[in-house]
C-alpha cells in the first residue's frame, strides 16, 4: 500500500516527541550559552518550575493549564539525560507511560479517521475528539474544553461581536489571496491554506466559528475560493484528483528561486547523469558565494587543505569523504560547503594536480584563485 | 457544489490544520500570544516556516520522482540491447547470469569498478559512491546550515529505511513501528549531535530531515519496484529481471543486497498474483 502521508505523519510525531518534552523548558534563546556536557546542570528542576510558574501566572485559561499538568510531571532532567544516553527505553520511561500512550493513541485516532473517509468526502472529525485522545482526557483527568478556549481566544482578538459577524471579513481575506494568486484551484487552495496559517486572528476566528470541525472549515474555505473566483471572473474547477495541488502550488512559487535537480538516486548510470543539473549548480554557486559573504566558513590552513586533498587522492573522493565524515567533521563540512558531488571533488583534485600548487583554484569560486579565500594572504 | 477532492490532499490539509491548532494550544498562544517574550519566534510563524519547509520538500519530491520515472523507463540503448541478447543465451540462476563476463564488463563501464562476480558487487552495497551521491542529494534538499554529521546520519538512515521498506511493506501503514524505527535510527543519532537544549530551535531543520529522507526512501523503493514489475509483466520473469539489471545496475544490486537470496529478491519484484502462480518451469529456466 502506498501511503504518501506517512512522512508527514512521522514528521509531526517526531516534532511531538521532542516538542512536548521541551515546550515547558526555558526558551533556548533566553538561556546563556551552555556547554554540551553541562546540559543537565543548566536546567535545574527549580529553574524549570520557576519558568513554568511564571508562564502560568501570566496565563488566564485554567483549562489550558490543566491540560498540561501531566506534561509538567515529566522529570525534564531525567528526560534530557535519557536523550543523551541514547537509550530509547530510558527515554520512554522518562517521558512516562501515559504520555507515550497518548501519542500512540493520537496517531491511531488519526489513522482511523483518515482511513474511513471515502473518495470525495472531507474527513469531518472534530479537533476536540482528537485532543481528547492526545491530552488523555478522562473523567478524572485534565479538562480541555475547546469551545471555551476558542471563545476566550476569539474574544481576546475580537473584543466585540460574534464569530459570525466576522465571516465576511475573513472571507474577504480569502478573496484577496485568490485575487493575488494566479493559477488553478490547487494553487489557490494551497495559497489560502498556508497564507492564513500565518494569520493568528484568522486561526482564532476559525476555531471559534467552526468549533474544531475541520471538514466544515475546509468546505467553507473551498466555497470562498469558488466565490472569489466568480468575482474575479475566474471559473475554478475543483479537480477530482487534487493529489498534486500542493506541489503545483509551490512549484510555480519557487521555480524561479529553487530550481530542482532531477533525482539524485545514485544507483543507476542513467540517474547519475542527471545528478547535478546546470541550473541547480548555478544556483548553488550563487548560494555558495552568498554564503561566503555572510557566513564565512571556519578558517582552514593551506596545509590542512593539502592534507585533505592528499587523503582524498589516496582514497578516492567517495571513500575519502566518508572517512572524513567519521574522523574529521570539520574537513567534511569544508568539502560539503564547496562541492555538490564527488565528481566536483574529483575535478578539483585533478585540476590541482595538473595545475600545481601555485595555480590551485577552488571550483566554487567564480574567479580562479590560487587558494580558497580563507587561506589567501 | 462539486466537492470532489483527493483524499490524500484532504488528509494532508487536515493534518496541517490539526498541527497548527496543536502548536497554538501547546504553546499557550491561546492564553497570551505575547507571553513568550519578544525574542521568541511567534508560533504561527514557526508553523508557517515548517509548512513552507514541508511544501518545499514536497515540490522537490514531486519533480524528482517524475525525473526518476522518466529516466528509469528509458528504452535500452543499442549496447544494452546487445548485452541483453547475450545474457539471454546464458542459463542458470540470476546471480550466475549476472556474473558472466559480458555483464561484469558492462558493470565496469557503468560504475567504474571491477568485481569478480555479481555477488561480490552485491556484497559491496551500498558502495561509497552510492553513499556520497545520496549524501549530496540530501544536502541539496536540506537547509544549507545542515551539518555534515547530520547529513551523514540521514544518509545512513536512508539506506536502513530502504532495506526496511522492501522487507516490511506494511511499515507504511504501521505508524508505531515506523516511528520506533525512525526514533532509533534517525532521532537518536541526531539528538547526539545537537545539544539537547537547542533541539527545539532546530525543529524545522529536523522535520525537513525526517520528511526528505523518508520521502526519498519511499520514492526510490516504489519507483524502481514499479518499473521492474512492469519489465517482468511485459517481458516475462527472466528477461524482465535482466532488463532491470541492465537499465539500473547499481539500484538492482542495492535492492538485491537487502535480501538474503535471489529467490526472495525475485519474489519481492514479482507482482503478487504472479508470485503465487509463477510456474516452476520458468524458475528452473533461469
Amino acid at each position: 500500500m502506498k501511503n504518501r502521508l506517512f512522512p508527514i505523519i512521522i514528521g509531526l510525531c517526531f516534532l511531538s516527541l521532542i516538542g512536548v518534552a521541551f515546550l515547558r523548558t526555558p526558551n533556548p534563546q533566553t538561556e546563556a550559552p551552555i556547554e554540551t556536557e553541562s546540559v543537565q546542570e543548566s536546567v535545574t528542576p527549580s529553574k524549570v518550575s520557576q519558568t513554568e510558574n511564571t508562564t502560568r501566572s501570566q496565563g488566564t485559561n485554567a483549562t489550558a493549564q490543566a491540560s498540561l499538568l501531566s506534561i509538567d510531571d515529566i522529570d525534564m532532567d531525567e528526560y534530557k539525560a535519557a536523550l543523551r544516553s541514547k537509550d530509547i527505553e530510558r527515554m520512554k520511561k522518562a517521558l512516562g507511560p501515559e504520555l507515550s500512550a497518548r501519542l500512540d493513541a493520537g496517531m491511531k485516532f488519526m489513522e482511523e479517521r483518515m482511513e474511513g473517509v471515502e473518495e470525495g468526502e472531507f474527513p469531518d472529525f472534530n479537533l476536540q475528539e482528537f485532543l481528547n485522545v492526545i491530552i488523555g482526557m478522562d473523567e478524572d483527568g485534565p479538562k480541555f474544553d475547546l469551545a471555551e478556549i476558542s471563545q476566550k481566544a476569539f474574544r481576546e482578538h475580537f473584543p466585540e461581536g460574534e464569530p459570525a459577524d466576522y465571516e465576511a471579513e475573513m472571507a474577504e481575506r480569502i478573496h484577496k489571496i485568490v485575487a493575488d494568486t494566479p493559477g488553478d484551484f490547487q494553487k489557490v487552495m494551497m495559497a489560502v491554506t498556508t497564507g492564513l496559517a500565518r494569520e493568528q486572528d484568522f486561526q482564532f476566528w476559525a476555531l471559534a466559528n467552526f468549533k474544531g470541525e475541520l471538514g466544515q472549515q475546509m468546505r467553507w474555505m473551498t466555497d470562498q475560493i469558488l466565490v472569489a473566483g466568480e468575482l474575479e471572473n475566474i471559473q475554478y474547477t475543483v479537480p477530482e484528483d487534487m493529489s498534486t495541488f500542493l506541489p503545483t502550488f509551490t512549484e510555480t512559487e519557487t521555480q524561479d528561486t529553487v530550481p530542482l535537480t532531477p533525482t539524485p538516486q545514485a544507483t543507476t548510470s542513467a540517474t547519475e547523469s542527471t545528478e547535478v543539473s546546470p541550473t541547480r549548480s548555478d544556483e548553488n554557486s550563487v548560494v555558495a558565494t552568498e554564503k561566503s559573504q555572510t557566513e564565512p566558513p571556519p578558517p582552514m590552513s593551506a596545509d590542512r587543505i593539502n592534507a585533505i586533498r592528499e587523503m582524498l587522492s589516496q582514497n578516492g573522493p567517495d571513500a575519502g569523504l566518508l572517512q572524513l565524515l567519521e574522523t574529521d567533521t570539520d574537513a567534511a563540512n569544508y568539502l560539503l560547503e564547496r562541492f555538490n558531488s564527488s565528481t566536483e571533488i574529483e575535478a578539483w583534485l585533478s585540476k590541482q594536480a595538473t595545475e600545481g600548487p601555485q595555480s590551485r583554484s577552488n571550483p566554487r569560486e567564480i574567479r580562479p584563485q590560487p587558494l580558497p579565500p580563507e587561506v589567501q594572504p | 457544489m462539486k466537492q470532489l477532492t483527493n483524499i490524500t490532499a484532504v488528509k494532508y490539509t487536515v493534518l496541517l490544520l490539526s498541527f497548527i491548532f496543536l502548536a497554538i494550544c501547546f504553546n499557550d498562544v491561546l492564553v497570551s500570544a505575547e507571553e513568550n517574550g519578544s525574542e521568541a519566534k511567534p508560533e504561527n510563524e514557526l508553523v508557517g516556516d515548517m509548512l513552507n519547509d514541508v511544501k518545499d520538500a514536497m515540490v522537490q519530491h514531486k519533480k524528482r520522482k517524475k525525473a526518476l520515472e522518466e529516466l528509469v523507463r528509458k528504452p535500452l540503448t543499442e549496447t544494452q540491447e546487445k548485452l541483453l541478447r547475450q545474457l539471454l543465451q546464458h542459463t542458470g540462476m540470476l546471480d550466475e547470469i549476472l556474473s558472466s563476463a559480458p555483464y561484469l564488463a558492462y558493470l565496469k563501464t557503468e560504475i567504474g569498478k571491477e568485481y569478480k562476480d555479481f555477488p561480490a558487487y552485491v556484497e559491496a552495497m551500498p558502495t561509497p559512491k552510492q553513499k556520497t551521491e545520496v549524501l549530496f542529494s540530501l544536502k541539496k534538499m536540506l537547509p544549507r546550515k545542515t551539518k555534515a554529521e547530520a547529513l551523514s546520519i540521514c544518509t545512513d538512515y536512508y539506506f536502513k529505511l530502504r532495506s526496511l521498506l522492501v522487507k516490511e511493506s506494511d511499515i507504511l501503514t504501521e505508524m508505531n513501528t515506523l516511528i520506533q524505527f525512525q526514533t532509533k535510527h534517525l532521532m537518536e543519532p541526531l539528538m547526539a549531535i545537537y545539544p539537547a537544549t537547542e533541539l527545539f530551535s532546530h525543529m524545522s531543520e529536523l522535520t525537513q530531515m525526517a520528511t526528505v529522507t523518508n520521502l526519498s526512501g519511499q520514492m526510490h523503493t516504489e519507483v524502481f519496484h514499479d518499473v521492474w514489475q512492469e519489465h517482468l509483466k511485459k517481458y516475462g520473469s527472466s528477461e524482465g529481471l535482466l532488463r532491470s539489471a541492465i537499465t539500473t545496475p547499481a539500484e538492482f544490486a542495492l535492492v538485491r543486497s537487502f535480501f538474503e537470496d535471489t529467490t526472495a529478491f525475485e519474489k519481492w519484484i514479482q507482482p503478487p498474483s504472479e508470485t503465487e502462480e509463477e510456474p516452476e518451469a520458468e524458475k528452473t529456466d533461469r
